[in-house]
């Protein structure tokens, strides 16, 4: 009986598993079929992801600004020194791809318009004519770190087209 | 299976939650009331249990939410949580973990899988089944952790710079990040990142034994230490940490639960 039960629990932990696996593991290593069944199974009670810093950690550093008048700009989470606030700024960032050269002009999405709106609360989330911008600091050569290359990229909205 | 073990781990995930949730108090606005995070639907079924704010419940019963949640961790704390209190705990948690997804990191959604399993997991289960539920959560939090490394030192090997002993010396160079000394420092950031790369490997595997066990969770403890502190997600740190306390022996897990103060008449047995 123990043993029956040992082997239950072992193959109900393995087969779990492996659509855990199919889930997060490397998407190039998984086939679609097993990647789609892995969906329907993890994301909706076992959501995880396990990339941070892989497969390479970014090579720009990126923090969202939004302007204050024509001269000064601050960072989104500068109103609140809370590590979460700073955790939701840089979670736009990565949203937003910063962690790769951006193109001359970032187009934002309306989801994350919002979400930038939020942040800055204190100014006013429905001022419509707050300028935002994105700085990011690139690594040129992987085996020179510290040399980083700044950027400065405005950032434009993208119209909400549906209702 | 001790129940040593199982309870000290209980402890450590609820007050882990105790004191995540106390941390997010001063946020509530951003996070809950009027959340920065856009609504971000769970697909299917389980939307009402894992995104209760976004179906059934009244937005405005997420900020009191996190008071039961509070309350149920501290009683998590100090006893072994009923049941319906472990799934309420978990709903609860879940949902607004889902509410405010901008301020998420892989240690929320360790703890989320964590507290679901920990719905079945008993200290001393009254029945076979019971016992068969439980020793599965057991096994299934235990592997989920061992995964969780695996999983992310199998995603660094498809880079270049994690192999290349780079890796480190950029993070740690990042002005968001730090310790920015240790990019002046090649070789000791080239050593530090295969030293990571070895633990993320070794630690599925070291903690099978008793003599590798303790040496890898000591190095587990302070990267996760280092992450808390240079990368600024603390809160993920400290619930890797939380989950180590159920790859304690027996043994360990007795000597420890002797030192802690004396707060529940609950008395460890172990269970074959």
């Amino acid at each position: 009986m123990g043993t029956f039960r040992n082997r239950s629990i072992a193959a109900i932990v393995l087969a779990h598993f492996a659509l855990i696996a199919c889930y997060t593991f490397p998407r190039e290593w998984v086939p679609d079929r097993f990647h789609y069944w892995s969906i329907t199974y993890a994301r909706p009670l076992f959501h995880q992801g396990w990339d941070l810093f892989a497969p390479d950690p970014p090579r720009c550093s990126c923090e969202i600004q939004v302007g204050l008048n024509d001269r000064d700009w601050r960072a989104l989470d500068a109103s609140q020194d809370h590590y979460l606030a700073t955790r939701m700024a840089r979670n736009i960032a990565a949203y937003l791809n910063g962690g790769s050269p951006l193109p001359d002009t970032l187009r934002v999405d309306p989801l994350m318009e919002r979400a930038m709106r939020g942040m800055m609360r204190d100014i006013g989330r429905e001022v419509k004519d707050l300028r935002f911008r994105a700085v990011q600091q690139c690594v040129t050569d992987d085996r020179r770190p510290l040399d980083r290359s700044i950027r400065y990229v405005p950032i434009a909205f993208i119209e909400r087209t549906g209702p | 299976m001790n129940s040593a073990t199982i309870r000290l781990f209980q402890r450590a995930v609820h007050l882990w939650l105790l004191g995540y949730t106390l941390s997010c108090l001063p946020m509530a606005e951003w996070l809950w009331d009027f959340p920065v995070s856009p609504p971000l639907p769970v697909p299917g079924v389980m939307g009402w249990f894992m995104n209760a704010f976004g179906t059934w419940a009244p937005p405005d019963f997420a900020e009191p939410s996190a008071g039961v949640v509070i309350l149920f961790a501290a009683y998590g704390v100090f006893r072994e949580q009923p049941r319906w209190m472990a799934l309420l705990t978990w709903m609860l948690f879940s949902s607004l973990v889902q509410r405010a997804w901008l301020a998420s990191c892989g240690g929320l959604l360790l703890i989320n899988n964590a507290l679901l399993w920990m719905v079945l997991l008993r200290q001393d289960p009254s029945t076979k089944t019971a016992g068969f539920l439980s020793q599965l959560a057991f096994w299934m939090i235990r592997a989920q952790l061992l995964f969780t490394y695996l999983a992310t030192g199998l995603h660094k090997l498809t880079g270049t710079s994690w192999l290349d002993g780079t890796a480190v010396g950029i993070v740690s160079s990042d002005p968001q990040f730090g310790p920015h000394g240790l990019a002046s420092w090649p070789a000791l950031s080239a050593l530090v990142t295969w030293g990571l790369l070895a633990f993320q490997f070794g630690f599925p595997l070291a903690v099978w034994w008793r003599r590798s066990r303790y040496p890898a969770m000591a190095f587990g403890i302070a990267f996760h230490v280092g992450t808390a502190i240079f990368i600024g997600i603390p809160q993920m740190g400290l619930a890797f940490i939380a989950c180590y306390a159920l790859w304690l022996d027996g043994e360990t897990a007795e000597r420890l639960w002797a030192r802690l103060p004396g707060l529940t008449s609950q008395r460890p047995t172990v269970i074959t």
